[in-house]
């Protein structure tokens, strides 16, 4: 049993105007308008290496147990750090996670939304 | 050993292994500037009272960055963080952070009766709390 069974990790994406705004305004509260893609515990733990990439050439905080958002004019530049990262990573599995990253921020390009990462 | 002990304790030996381990370094750095960047209006909680308020007797682990606290049904979690000093309370039935009361803070209702949703900052502020020093606990 691991401290994080059970816990639910999502990015969250704004559909339309409305879910942006309630994405921005919000958080997950009002989900009519947003986009939910749940993420397994074990893809984040593959995934340190990015996350820690984006903290710090985006200034973000990524981490369990909080919220942070990349902001529309960041989604590029981030998309740009995943892809770096994933062309590096050798191991499987993280592949497979940094995959699931990456198609969020692709997500999230694709509604001109900021990405919501629901931890 | 009291909660606040044991947390100590767990911060010590985490900040320790942090010499030979650069991911919980960085881990623990992003709890500390965190904390540095939102906390001026978080209150304060005695870790004792929140650990025997929602998860009495819970055996503590390290994970993450985390020092995590499972109640023995399973319904709420406490997350403190090791380089922050905060704590977060998590109702695994409610599926949010909840405030010391054990309050989902996502909603509130006005004086007339209509309910209103929370900003995120304000959630934010409602769900975070530092964690008293020991020498504050006595006061």
């Amino acid at each position: 049993m691991n401290a994080f069974d059970n816990y639910p990790f999502f990015f969250y994406i704004g559909k339309d105007e409305q879910g942006i705004s309630d994405l921005r305004e919000y958080g997950e509260i009002y989900k009519e308008h947003l986009l939910q893609i749940p993420v397994e515990y074990q893809d984040i733990n593959n995934s340190w290496d990015l996350i820690f990439a984006l903290n710090e050439r985006l200034s973000l905080l990524i981490d369990v147990c909080e919220d942070e958002t990349i902001e529309v004019d960041t989604l590029p530049m981030a998309l740009q750090i995943a892809n770096g990262i994933l062309e590096k990573e050798e191991n499987t599995n993280k592949r497979a996670s940094i995959s699931k990253f990456i198609f969020a921020i692709k997500t999230a390009i694709s509604y001109n939304s900021p990405l919501l990462i629901w931890w | 050993m009291d909660a606040k002990t044991g947390y100590s304790t767990l911060v010590k030996g985490s900040k320790n292994a942090t010499a030979t381990n650069d991911d919980l370094n960085k881990k623990i750095s992003a709890g500390h500037n965190r904390k540095e960047m939102y906390s001026a209006n978080w209150t304060s909680v005695n870790i004792n009272t929140i650990v025997e308020q929602f998860t009495p007797k819970a055996t503590p682990e390290v994970v993450n960055g985390k020092v995590v606290y499972t109640s023995s049904d399973g319904r709420y979690k406490v997350f403190a963080d090791i380089g922050g000093g905060y704590l977060r309370i998590y109702d695994m039935k409610k599926r949010c952070y909840v405030d010391a009361f054990g309050n989902d803070v996502r909603n509130y209702t006005d004086s007339i009766g209509k309910q209103h949703g929370r900003s995120s900052s304000e959630q934010k502020v409602l769900t975070h709390f530092r964690i008293l020093k020991r020498e504050e606990m006595k006061k």
